[in-house]
């Protein structure tokens, strides 16, 4: 009799619509809805199985001997354990920061306010420090104000608009004065942990402001400020202009970061970043981490200090222009003494000056010298061809070879190739004139020598365009 | 009748304890009573129905008189 009960159909039914409801209409908050309202499933349980049996004793059928089974009751008592948790954690928000905080932030709709304009005076040279916030921020320098302004939009994600009235209301934007310091404050920790509160800034500080700014997601857009900057932040692009004293970065994930026109130092750290980009730079640069995307240093008018995903990299100055793209690594008009260690790229240095000492697992070696002259070069290279074109003035006392691979002295005489091994192996040495020390090493690959033609010296002197840069939306970063 | 009264009294008990038990759940999300005070009127319903079924089936203690009947 109990096969007949349209109980388990109907449960079946019930999923299948659940699940459709979250394809077809995700903005519907299924299991927020679930958490709430579950109990009433069991009463609808109970009130179907009751009308069930009232059918059957009107029927005068036999009745089931108890109208529900023990195996119901095992799935009852899941039912509640499973909902009562959810409940729990629906209405404690124990999931802010875990795992479903985006799941259940990205439920509800975006309710967007204006945020009334705060100041507060903050003398010529104020420190402008803003407290850790989710959302962006564009800070702009001005000549004219004593006063630091902050305006912008707050969109709340929530599920109803009094929800979202209400934490609206609890995260008000404070800009408080203390002595030289401004602290700006959005307060957003202030909401329900489980709505997402995020904020669209825009600052205006006075030109000899000093910035120190913490974000939690989102993007740091500063420009004209005399004073130093200084940021962290959990995920940001960090893009920054004319800056007049410091610059220190701190991320954990980071889309971009670009400096153009900083007079003082750089240092840039970001354990998970992607592009970086740097022009016009007074003082010595420091970046290290991981930076995976597109890397593009030039005019660094001091030491230069690169460390990238399995990339190395140092250099005094670099008047011209370093890339690092994919796995090419192509530098041009670089100032050494120039050191570079990779695992597998592609080495293409031109116009460097002061010594250089290359360190490479795997990649083609492209070498041109400055026409100036020739300095000390050390080169090993595990694997791979390396390229050496020697301005034809020059004086050095050079020394190539490789374990396993092709010689050519295309330079010619005085140069010598020492071909053993059937000419699998050797070396190409000789001197011109009494200058310093070229020693160029392969364990397996060709080594060409060759005078630089005009084809090399156009290619030095034609600094690399600068390359086309997609924007990317900043609306769409992805919540980690 | 009374036969069929009683098991229509056992058939019905497990569909009202459920609608109870969700009651009292729903009672603690949207009521005043958390559940953990409610709880032990799961109980009492039990013993209601138990008495119930006791109520509508005279018969069984007509039947106690013939020998090997239940005792209850």
């Amino acid at each position: 009799m109990r096969r007949g009960s349209v109980i388990g159909p109907l449960i079946l039914i019930a999923i299948g619509a659940l699940f459709l409801m979250r394809t077809l209409v995700p903005q519907i908050q299924i299991w927020d809805l679930l958490a709430t309202w579950w109990p009433f499933l069991l009463i609808g349980w109970g009130v179907l199985r009751l009308l069930e049996v009232a059918v059957q004793a009107a029927g005068g059928k036999p009745l089931t001997s108890n109208g529900i089974s023990g195996g119901e009751w095992v799935l009852i008592v899941f039912i509640c354990i499973i909902g009562s948790t959810a409940w729990a954690v629906h209405r404690h928000s124990w999931w802010s920061g875990g795992p479903w905080r985006g799941i259940v932030a990205d439920m509800g709709e975006n309710y967007e306010y204006t945020l009334q304009e705060t100041t507060a005076s903050a003398g010529k040279t104020p420190r402008v420090v803003i407290e850790a916030f989710r959302g962006n921020v564009r800070i702009t320098g001005s000549d004219d104000t004593a006063m630091v302004r902050v305006d912008g939009r707050k969109s709340v994600r929530s599920l109803s608009q009094k929800e979202a009235d209400d934490a609206n209301k609890q995260t008000p934007i404070e800009v408080l004065s203390n002595g030289g310091q401004i602290v700006v404050r959005t307060n957003q920790d202030k909401a329900n942990g489980r709505l997402r509160v995020s904020e669209d800034l825009e600052i205006v500080v006075p030109k000899g402001a000093t910035i120190e700014g913490h974000g939690l997601y989102g993007d740091f857009d500063i420009n004209g400020i005399n004073g130093s900057v200084d940021i962290t932040s959990d995920n940001a692009g960090v893009r920054l202009q004319n800056i007049g004293g410091d610059v220190r970065v701190q991320l954990d994930r980071s889309d971009i970061v670009r400096a153009v026109g900083v007079k003082g130092k750089a240092e840039l750290r970001a354990s998970r970043g992607d592009d970086l980009e740097l022009d016009d730079i007074g003082g010595a640069v420091t970046a290290t981490g991981t930076w995976s995307g597109e890397v593009d240093l030039r005019n660094l008018a001091q030491t230069v200090k690169f460390e990238g995903q399995n990339v190395e990299f140092d250099a005094v100055k670099i008047p011209g222009q370093v890339r690092l793209s994919g796995s090419d690594f192509t530098g041009n008009d670089v100032v050494g003494p120039v050191r570079v260690s990779a695992q597998a790229r592609d080495i293409q240095l031109t116009g460097f000056t002061q010594g250089l000492d290359l360190d490479v697992d795997r990649g083609d070696i492209e070498l041109r010298p400055a026409k100036t002259g020739v300095s000390k070069m050390e080169v090993r290279v595990r694997s791979g061809d390396v390229d050496l074109a020697l301005p034809p003035q020059a004086k050095f006392d050079l020394k190539a070879s490789t374990d396993r691979g092709e010689l050519r002295n295309e330079f010619g005489a005085p140069l010598e190739a020492h071909e053993t091994d059937n000419g699998n192996a050797g070396s190409i040495t000789g001197a011109v004139g009494n200058g310093p020390e070229v020693h160029i090493t392969t364990d397996r690959g060709t080594v060409t020598v060759r005078k630089a033609g005009p084809e090399d010296e156009k290619a030095a002197n034609e600094k690399p365009e600068k390359p086309e840069r997609a924007e990317k939306p900043e609306a769409q970063r992805v919540e980690n | 009748m009374n036969y069929q009264g009683a098991t229509l009294m056992q058939a019905v008990r497990g569909p009202i304890l459920l609608i109870t038990l969700g009651t009292l759940l729903a009672v603690d999300h949207f009521g005043p009573f958390p559940f953990w005070r409610t709880w032990p009127v799961l109980i009492i319903v039990f013993g209601l129905l138990k008495l119930l079924e006791r109520a509508v089936r005279p018969e069984v203690t007509q039947d106690a008189h013939y020998p090997g009947g239940g005792a209850s």
